[in-house]
């Protein structure tokens, strides 16, 4: 935990000058290398090319995971629906695959249910005065009962071979020597910022998170607004569940379970805060890259699982306690 | 002033309340910086200055929401430190803010003794915290009523109001009052100044934090004028005249003459109605009346708090429909007039909406100045969706120029921004759309004496190129000095428009209280 | 002359008739929910009342009842005060109690319950002092907490246990015809209504609604917080003492699942996740309402995933009520 220090100290020192300073911003993104630094002092057998691949491997698919959860929380609200689209995306490829439907077909499948979704969720949480934690809580039940239903409670099948292929350490991505997870993670992360800083889109996301009242005199429309970030967030739930179903090598529907807590976790330890308006998608990078890094180290020491968990939570205390703490009334007035 | 400073010291014992701030900091920035107010106890104390002159640093460390950095409070001789509100509260200092700062989850009476109780134990009996409550209602002419109705059926001014005996109700030396009168009606207000002289003359002191010159000229005893985050004088009642006053806190002698100059500029150009009003009722069960908006005027909007003014700025800006008549775009000659149908559709053709609260219902607190400019137009700089850093830049910089926007960094948080800057940021957003019509509700509200002569310039020269410019303003004098019409509201209708020669404060006093027409309606009454 | 006309014009508020919205409680739609998913159960297994099985229910669904219960303080806080942690809390408690100190010797149901508050408080404080006093938002305190517990009770209990449940025997048996559970439950709800008659209930309220109007006219919004979650501790105590004896054991796994389910009891109950609005009666409705619709289900037959969908469609066809509800109440106050 010592060892922990120096990276937050830098957070911290981050967030204060965040306005004055053109360089302190950046350093968040220096704690990742810090950490890594760390894990390779104290458990050096890890530092093999299929070490660094597995955990960049698995940062890949919970930072996938992770892009709609920042949305949701930029945009002022959360994403509890993750893990059930991200179930339904690995029974869905799996079912669908045994049944001789094409990939192509199976992807297009996800994405219309990913815009319903994401329209059901937009709209709801626009016309209702409510949070979409409840929403999105009541959805994802729902998604993840109806994928019981239409598997007839079997949930297995068949992964495509390919999908295997993209989240193995050993793998390559035609004659680039990394697994495609990675790269696909490296294309989505770029894709995400762009949009998030240099769209309307993105604009009109951190005005409605800031202030939804002044967002819709400033004719901004909350609906189609929350309805765009919740269907990418359902797409990118969709393609971890994809992954995942890989990864595992079978398909169930709480596959995704883990996910609802470790993407809010990631999220909240790159330091977009809760509060909405701020913060963003390469914090979250970050943070998915400092929770699995920090996991790894656990590991390392031969933690079990459950103690893990534990750290995990100590950790989450400790960074938010130093940068993400809400202001004071005082300080409201 | 040091020589004032130190002979004040001296005596600090015979002070109610005596506050030295050698500086106050908020993170990095200096707030204030050798500032001292002094309050006699019985004295009606004015605290005047310009926007972000300190005065509400002053009135947060004299309530208790922070300490000073460096610098020392004395109340009734002893040297304290208030942790807390509720610190300040119990040595005698109560606070009216003017912000309504009102529970919506507790009953009206709840709210006026709020925090009056510890955490479990009640101070009072339910009936004896009613009988008092209603007993400062109506000293300021309300009644038990008002602690019948629930809160959200509440104006501005009634919850004000709630505050106010909120403040009255428990004990207090010093009463400050920070702005705490601009969402009240006249006549409660005029109540509340009667009751400040009564207990004026128990030996209680107020401290008076306000704009209104005309209310400092009537309730002072003496002022303490800042600037800039620093002390400037202390005036007494004779010297604290609106001219002294106002030099005093812009730090020259210009007062606030403005030339009115924009009927000669306009001569010759044929006005055009831009949007027209039919039969228009703004809510059920009111008048009904016409009104045009005409190109290259200035139209303001007049009105007592809670009486249209609002709704009609909203209604013009398609923000609100009417509850029945038409409010249109008429269209150039040979065209079809088309009715409003929302505030989107009005933006389309060219009618831009400024909202009246700029934090509330206008910023982006955490946003750039540059993305909050640019918020409402972001497709004039897009590509396919996207935007280029360097266009945001060049289109924000055209208007932080225009506007001369201090500090001049398109980058800072616009919550950095002072009010009257904050501001100028939220007209730029929709004056960057080029609007034929211009909807402005009350944008000077809080906003210092030096922006609110560059904005007269600035809608002034919009008037000059034609654009209609629709202005609510809560101060008559502001409304006479820019506009070419003004339509006075009263019971959410026009009540009248005044124009010309008419346009008087006599004549919008009359039309606001409906002097006139009760006259006019008699007879009329008494034949149906 | 001028001064009377004005006055009627602004201050004689429009005639206010006092709808029937705005004097009904404000968990109305729950307890008529609640009543047709009786007459449903009833209508399905007629003995429910008469052979005892509502009882059981009860007993049942006495956890997520109490749990739902906890979340109300919180909740009502506002400051976006929610605990995440109640589920794993009890859980971890349940662990205790179950793994540890009755395979220790320990089962004079005095201690376990002491015990079981204890650790309960202590999770409140923890809860609190993070909230309320570091400023943490809720979501990310709890959140941790709910890691940190959920692992240590995993940690603490690798499998379940089972225990004598010989000294439950009061729980599980009935009083003049009422199942002793229920007493329990209407004990809690007592004591909340003792709490909220105090100061502290119109404080909570304003802390929730508006904190900054609240702490400039003198409130500790600190300390009401603080105790909010405490409060909550309380309750979580109690629901982790309940899961050992509705179980007759302790499975460190169970308490997990509860969180969530609770915070949907809390909203169906129509407790507002703005803070400000709502009491831990409808919260108890809301934790029964959901309990009832599982147990029709499953007495039905019906298989776990028709179970799940009822879920969702109930918590958002109850959020959809309330927000009519409360909009009907308020009259459609602007946005």
């Amino acid at each position: 935990m010592s060892l922990e220090a120096p990276t937050t100290t830098e957070l911290s020192v981050d967030t204060k000058k965040i306005s004055r300073s053109k360089i302190a911003p950046n350093l968040v993104f220096l704690a990742p290398v810090v950490m890594m630094v760390v894990i390779a002092v104290q458990i050096p057998s890890v530092m093999t090319v299929t070490g660094i691949t597995s955990l960049l491997i698995l940062a890949a698919i919970l930072g996938i995971a992770s892009v709609g959860q920042t949305w949701a929380i930029v945009t002022g609200g959360i994403d509890l629906s993750i893990p059930a689209v991200i179930g339904l995306a690995c029974v869905a490829v799996a079912k669908l695959t045994a049944n001789g439907v094409g990939f192509g077909a199976i992807l297009l499948l996800l994405l219309v249910l990913s815009i319903v979704i994401g329209l059901v969720h937009g709209i709801l949480s626009s016309v209702l005065p409510i949070h979409p934690l409840i929403i999105t809580l009541g959805t994802g039940s729902i998604i993840t009962g109806s994928v019981l239903w239409a598997a007839g409670g079997r949930t297995g099948g068949v992964i495509p071979q390919f999908i295997t292929d993209a989240v193995s350490p050993v793998a390559s991505t035609g004659p680039i020597p990394v697994p495609a997870v990675i790269l696909l993670w490296v294309v989505v992360a770029f894709l995400a910022i762009l949009l998030q800083n240099r769209t309307a889109f993105g604009l009109q996301m951190y005005a409605l998170g800031a202030n939804p009242t002044a967002a819709s005199y400033a004719l901004v429309k909350p609906w189609l607004v929350r309805s765009v970030v919740y269907t990418l967030s359902a797409a990118f739930a969709a393609t971890t569940g994809v992954l995942l179903a890989g990864f595992s090598g079978t398909a169930s529907a709480d596959i995704g379970v883990p996910y609802m807590f470790q993407t809010l976790t990631a999220v909240v330890v790159g330091g977009t805060s809760l509060l909405g308006g701020r913060g963003g998608y390469g914090r979250t990078v970050v943070g998915v890259l400092l929770t699995t890094q920090f996991t790894m180290l656990l590991i390392g020491f031969g933690v079990s699982s459950n103690l893990q968990q534990v750290f995990l939570g100590l950790v989450i205390l400790v960074l938010i306690a130093i940068y993400g703490r809400d202001r004071r009334i005082a300080n409201r007035l | 002033m040091k020589d004032e400073m130190r002979m004040s010291e001296t005596k600090r014992d015979d002070y109610l309340v005596s506050l030295l701030v050698e500086a106050h900091r908020y993170g990095n920035t200096l707030a204030i910086q050798q500032c001292s107010i002094e309050i006699l106890p019985g004295e009606v104390h004015g605290l005047v200055g310009e926007n972000g002159s300190g005065k509400s640093t002053i009135v947060k460390l004299l309530s208790g929401i922070i300490k000073p950095t460096s610098g020392s409070l004395m109340v009734s001789g002893e040297e304290l430190v208030f942790a807390n509100p509720s610190d300040a509260q119990r040595h005698g200092i109560n606070t009216v803010f003017q912000e309504t700062l009102i529970s919506d989850g507790n009953t009206a009476v709840e709210n006026v003794f709020l925090g009056v109780d510890g955490l479990f134990k009640r101070a009072k009996k339910d009936s004896v915290e009613r009988e008092k409550a209603i007993e400062f209602a109506e000293r300021l002419g309300y009644d038990a009523s008002l602690f019948r109705r629930p809160l959200h059926t509440m104006s501005v001014a009634d919850r004000q109001v709630l505050t106010l005996i909120r403040s009255l109700a428990r004990p207090w030396k010093l009463l400050i009052l920070d702005e705490a009168t601009s969402a009240l009606d006249i006549q409660t207000r005029d109540r509340l100044f009667d009751i400040i002289k009564e207990y004026k003359h128990e030996g209680r002191s107020v401290l008076f934090v306000s704009h209104r010159m005309d209310e400092l000229e009537i309730l002072i005893d003496r002022a303490t004028v800042q600037r800039s985050g620093r002390l400037i004088g202390v005036v007494d009642k004779a010297e604290a005249t609106p001219e002294r006053l106002i030099s005093m806190m812009s730090g020259d002698l210009h007062s606030s003459n403005y030339v009115h100059q924009h009927a000669q500029q306009t001569e010759g150009v044929v006005p055009e109605t831009k949007v027209s009003l039919r039969d228009v009722v703004l809510v059920p069960g009111a008048a009904a009346f016409d009104l045009d908006v005409r190109s290259g005027e200035i139209l303001g909007i007049a009105g007592l708090e809670g009486q249209g003014g609002s709704s009609l700025a909203e209604t013009i800006a398609g923000v609100r429909l009417p509850a029945s008549g038409q409010v249109a775009l008429v269209a150039a000659p040979g065209g079809e007039d088309r009715s409003i149908r929302s505030q989107r559709h009005a933006f389309k053709h060219g009618i831009a909406y400024v909202p009246a609260k700029r934090q509330e219902e206008g910023l982006f607190a955490p946003l750039s100045v540059a993305q909050n400019f640019i918020i409402s137009t972001i497709e004039s700089i897009s590509m396919l969706g996207f935007f280029r850093k360097k266009k945001l830049e060049a289109a924000t910089w055209v208007y932080m120029d225009k506007l001369s926007v201090r500090p001049r960094d398109t980058a800072v948080p616009v919550s950095q921004l002072s009010g009257g800057n904050a501001q100028k940021v939220l007209i730029g957003r929709w004056l960057n759309a080029k609007p034929s019509v211009i909807v402005l509700n009350d944008p000077l509200r809080g906003v210092d004496v030096g922006t609110k002569r560059q904005f007269y310039r600035l809608i002034t020269d919009l008037a000059a190129e034609g654009v209609s410019v629709v202005m609510l303003s809560t101060e008559i004098e502001e409304l006479l000095l820019i506009s070419d019409r003004i339509a006075v509201c009263r019971q959410s209708s026009v009540a009248r428009v005044l124009e010309g020669e008419a346009r008087t404060q006599q004549e919008i006093l009359s039309a606001m209280f409906g002097v006139l027409e009760m006259a006019a309606d008699q007879p009329e009454g008494d034949f149906a | 002359m001028s001064a009377t006309s004005v006055e009627t014009a602004s201050k004689k508020p429009r005639v206010q008739r006092d709808s029937i919205f705005q004097t009904v409680p404000y968990w109305a739609p729950a307890a008529v929910a609640m009543l047709v998913l009786i007459i449903i159960t009833v209508i399905q297994d007629p003995g429910f009342f008469i052979a005892g099985s509502w009882q059981l229910v009860l007993l049942y669904a006495s956890p997520l009842i109490v749990l739902a219960m906890a979340q109300v303080p919180v909740l009502m806080s506002g400051g976006g005060g929610l605990d995440l942690s109640v589920g794993p809390a009890a859980g971890l408690i349940a662990a205790i109690i179950g793994g540890l100190m009755m395979p220790l010797g320990i089962t004079a149901l005095p201690v376990l319950l002491l015990i079981a508050i204890g650790f309960g408080l202590i999770n409140g404080v923890l809860n609190g002092m993070l909230v309320a006093f570091l400023r943490v938002p809720p979501i990310i305190a709890t959140l941790a907490t709910y890691l940190i517990y959920g692992g240590l009770a995993l940690q603490l209990l690798r499998s379940p246990v089972g225990v004598n449940t010989s000294i439950f025997g009061w729980f599980y048996s009935t009083s003049l015809g009422i199942p002793n559970m229920l007493l329990v439950i209407v004990v809690l709800a007592l004591l909340w209504g003792l709490l909220v008659r105090t100061a502290y209930g119109r404080n909570l309220k304003a802390v929730g609604s508006n904190d900054r109007a609240a702490y400039t006219a003198g409130i500790n919004v600190t300390g009401v917080r603080f105790v909010a979650y405490i409060v909550a501790g309380f309750g979580t105590g109690i629901a982790g003492m309940l899961l050992v004896i509705v179980l007759g054991g302790a499975d460190a796994t169970v308490g997990e699942a509860y969180t969530l389910k609770a915070i949907a009891a809390a909203v169906l109950g129509g407790v507002s996740l703005l803070g400000g609005r709502g009491g831990v009666v409808g919260a108890a409705i809301g934790g029964l309402l959901i309990f009832l619709i599982q147990n029709y289900l499953t007495a039905t037959g019906a298989p776990s995933y028709v179970l799940q969908i009822a879920f969702g469609v109930v918590l958002i066809a109850a959020i959809v009520v309330n927000g009519g509800w409360e909009f009907l109440r308020t009259k459609g106050g602007r946005r």
